[in-house]
């Protein structure tokens, strides 16, 4: 086997002194002596007989040769090009053609295809950076940088040992970033490889096994995700909701769809997406909930689709003790022949029966949204469309819970409940026409804030003073559950006909709760930005 | 009575016996669960090492009268259903341990905690899919967490038999990414060592729990990262650990909670190894 090594090891100087003896088969390209660090097999003597070779070598680039002025002992190892990343850099910038542009130039300078192995270990490197990561036909570019014919064994003895053993592996290398990235082999990819190497070497065996295991593990994953994902943030956040929610029955409603930049009164204004979930199952929790105690709006969550992380809310209740839940009892259900027969033919001695996936230890949970602005404002929004088909929600006080972390950040493990705020929305009408241009920014934000002044609370008497309006002892548990936080945070009730927002919305929810503002007023005679934020109010079951 | 003869005595005549202190000794304690908890301030104290392995000694006798694994045997032949790991204290966590890519120079970061409920592991961090500049490494971005080998009195290894159950059952809540769950055997050659049984769990995301089961019958084997060609079906009946790779080669942070870890009988599922076990193609 040594013998053989030698051989295909030995190969490579001589192409090269071959080279640069003619001068005419050298050519403009330049010579790619890659130090890889991919290449496993690179021997160091052979690096420094190519580099060593190629080195003398005329046509090489400026950065090359900058490097030689300034290192002027010929044997060090400096001579390489980045292709790659010139092309990329180039006016046409990281494109398939810019990158396929590089592969066909490296294979028409030079029929014998020197340096090809550097040449394709550079590649497979700077494939992630081009954005090809699955694409197969570069792929199979690169398989075909290698010379046909050339690598196939021909007598027994190359078949029994590792024939071309550098040229295989880095073979195995396309096919392995090509199992990386799920990208699929073809009968194209078979027909190259043979072509290469010959029917039976490692890389047809590789090709095999990627072949024999992919297609078992292709349907595993019981909560597929579309590939590619749909671009619109619209229909990403509805699907990662259906995803999270685990029910049928659940409905996607759209309460804001997002727009780009409004100019609202000279302020340029971006118009978050806003997309809710909910489950007739959760609408009945909700409206059996004790309006005297508050919800929490927490998040945001981080849910990944693929590659892809989104981030979404969820409206919840304080945890429940055990002996509080309520046991509905069929009213036509005798006490003395009771209709239902437990026999759970499961049960065991071990067995926790008490578990249910939807008694969540944070508390149950009500509704879910994908916002495209962690804003309370835009949450707020929600709320406010969440009212509609939850009239219960008027009564009751939200409580924001938002983490103020970077979302994309690795979360602290115990910083989670650290940022409580509560949403100064219960205001007069006529702040909030003062208020209507900059609703969103960070500004108007603290402004809302500090107008409610009545409401803003420190850590310490927090609770009490909003006892002033809840006036229940869920205080005491909230911070039995929360114990650690201790920043200020700001309270009010979100009452749903003064968010400017969506009038047409409003004016339903308005009516459907009895208030005595006239509805017809508040849709007749919106003002400029009522008109120019119309938000169409879809409902899709997805 | 004759185990509470030698536990007294030792207590009392091995005081400051040279021969503990020697490393066979050291290295065979240390490494245990009730044996580290006289460590704690890193001193070697043989007697108190002597005298938790002794009791542990006596633990394991007594339980030998009780039945297997100290469970009467009634209840052994017939339950359906075993929780091996739950989560209800810090104790918990110490049969765990986390494992990241910084051990090849990668960059990625774990950590596990009780949960909020403190009744849940938390397994949380950020995976970096950076690889290492070392030359070697072409691909990182993984963090890992397995159990600790369980160790009887003396160092004795221990094993789980989980022979009488067919399915792996995790309850569990994830961020909507994908794991790798293994599961460690007992091997007689060395060259095993790196064995690994692997499958997947699919993680939903959301806020809502997940019950996961997974048929032993569909762990693959593995060896060093490699799928093997030749597969085979795992013998449970010395199962030495599990543990749960996060490695989706998605750069950024992730979270994963697990409730419990259980396994069960499935009387339905009648798979006995879920891939062909034909040779190889020559």
């Amino acid at each position: 086997m040594g013998s053989f090594q030698w051989i295909s090891r030995s190969l490579i100087p001589r192409a090269s002194a071959f080279l640069a003896s003619v001068p005419s088969l050298s050519g403009s390209f330049p010579r790619l002596v890659h130090i890889t660090p991919t290449a496993n097999l690179w021997q160091k003597d052979d690096v420094k007989k190519a580099v060593a070779m190629t080195h003398k070598l005329p046509g090489k680039r400026e950065d090359a040769k900058s490097k030689e002025d300034s290192e002027d002992n010929g044997a060090a190892l400096s001579v390489y090009d980045m292709a790659f990343r010139r092309a990329g850099s180039g006016p046409r910038g990281r494109t398939k053609s810019t990158f396929s542009q590089v592969v066909d130039s490296f294979c028409e300078q030079d029929i014998r295809r020197h340096g090809h192995v550097e040449f394709i270990y550079a590649a497979l490197r700077c494939i992630p950076m081009f954005g090809l990561k699955r694409d197969l036909s570069v792929y199979h570019s690169l398989l075909k940088v290698f010379p046909k014919e050339v690598f196939v064994p021909v007598n027994f003895i190359q078949r029994m040992f590792n024939h071309y053993a550098r040229q295989q592996e880095c073979a195995l290398a396309v096919l392995e970033q090509m199992e990386h990235n799920g990208v699929w082999p073809t009968r194209e990819t078979k027909d190259i490889l043979v072509q290469v190497f010959g029917n039976k070497c490692h890389p047809i065996k590789k090709l095999h096994r990627i072949l024999y295991w992919f297609p078992k593990f292709r349907h595993a994953n019981p909560f597929p995700v579309p590939d590619p994902l749909p671009t619109d943030p619209l229909a990403v956040s509805s699907l990662a909701l259906n995803r999270i929610a685990n029910d049928l029955d659940a409905r996607v409603t759209i309460y804001q769809s997002g727009s780009d930049a409004i100019d609202v009164n000279e302020d340029k204004q971006v118009v978050p997406h806003i997309v809710g979930i909910q489950s007739p199952d959760q609408r009945e929790e909700l409206s059996r909930h004790d309006v005297n105690k508050p919800l929490y709006v927490d998040g945001p969550e981080r849910v990944w689709l693929r590659d892809t992380p989104i981030a979404y809310y969820i409206l919840r209740g304080d945890v429940i003790p055990a002996d509080r839940k309520n046991e509905h009892v069929d009213p036509e259900r005798s006490l003395y022949y009771p209709l239902e027969l437990d026999l759970d033919l499961e049960r065991d001695l071990g067995d926790d029966l008490s578990f249910h996936v939807e008694d969540v230890p944070e508390g149950p949970v009500f509704a879910m949204c994908v916002a495209g602005d962690a804003d309370q404002a835009t949450l707020a929004r929600w709320i406010t469309g969440l009212q509609e088909d939850n009239p219960v929600l008027t009564q009751m006080p939200i409580i924001f819970r938002m983490t103020e972390h970077d979302f994309l950040e690795s979360e602290q493990s115990d910083g989670e409940m650290g940022q409580e705020q509560q949403l100064a929305s219960d205001q007069e009408p006529e702040h909030d026409s003062k208020q209507r241009g900059s609703t969103y920014s960070g500004e108007a934000r603290a402004k809302t804030c500090s107008e409610s002044g009545e409401y803003q609370l420190d850590s310490q008497d927090g609770y009490a003073e909003f006892d002033k309006f809840s006036g229940r002892e869920w205080r005491r548990e909230r911070a039995k559950v929360w114990p650690n936080h201790t920043s200020p945070f700001m309270v009010t009730r979100v009452v749903p006909p003064e968010d400017p927002i969506c009038p047409t919305l409003l004016a339903r929810v308005a009516c459907s709760t009895s208030s005595n503002r006239d509805c017809s007023s508040s849709t007749s005679s919106p003002s400029l930005f009522d008109v120019q934020h119309q938000v169409e109010e879809l409902k899709i079951a997805l | 009575m004759l185990l509470r003869f030698v536990t007294c005595s030792c207590r009392h005549a091995c005081l400051g016996v040279s021969w503990m202190r020697s490393s066979p000794w050291r290295t065979a304690i240390h490494t245990q669960k009730v044996a580290c908890r006289t460590f704690s301030n890193r001193t070697f104290r043989p007697m108190k090492a002597l005298s938790a392995n002794m009791a542990l000694l006596k633990e394991e006798a007594m339980d030998k009268l009780l039945g297997p694994d100290g469970i009467p045997l009634d209840i052994y032949l017939l339950r359906q259903t075993n929780v091996i790991w739950k989560f209800d204290d810090e104790n918990s966590l110490k049969k765990w341990e986390v494992s990241t890519d910084k051990e090849i120079g990668g960059k990625s970061e774990a950590s596990i905690s009780l949960g909020k409920s403190g009744r849940t592991l938390l397994f949380q961090g950020s995976l970096n899919t950076e690889p290492a500049r070392d030359g070697k490494v072409r691909y990182s971005g993984y963090s890992t967490l397995r159990s600790k080998r369980v160790k009887g009195s003396f160092g004795k290894s221990k094993h789980y038999d989980w022979s009488p159950f067919n399915v792996l059952h995790l309850r569990v809540r994830g961020d909507g990414r994908p794991l790798m769950v293994f599961i460690i055997v007992e091997n007689f050659f060395s060259l095993h060592d790196d064995d690994l049984y692997n499958y997947f769990i699919y993680t939903r995301g959301g806020p809502y729990w997940q019950d996961v089961k997974i048929p032993f019958s569909k762990f693959f084997l593995s060896s060093r990262g490699r799928i093997q060609d030749a597969q085979s079906a795992m013998w449970l009946d010395k199962v030495n650990g599990l543990g749960i790779t996060m490695g989706d080669q998605v750069s950024g942070p992730f979270k994963f909670e697990i409730d419990f870890i259980g396994i069960a009988i499935d009387p339905a599922h009648s798979e006995h190894f879920a891939y062909e076990l034909y040779g190889k193609a020559k």
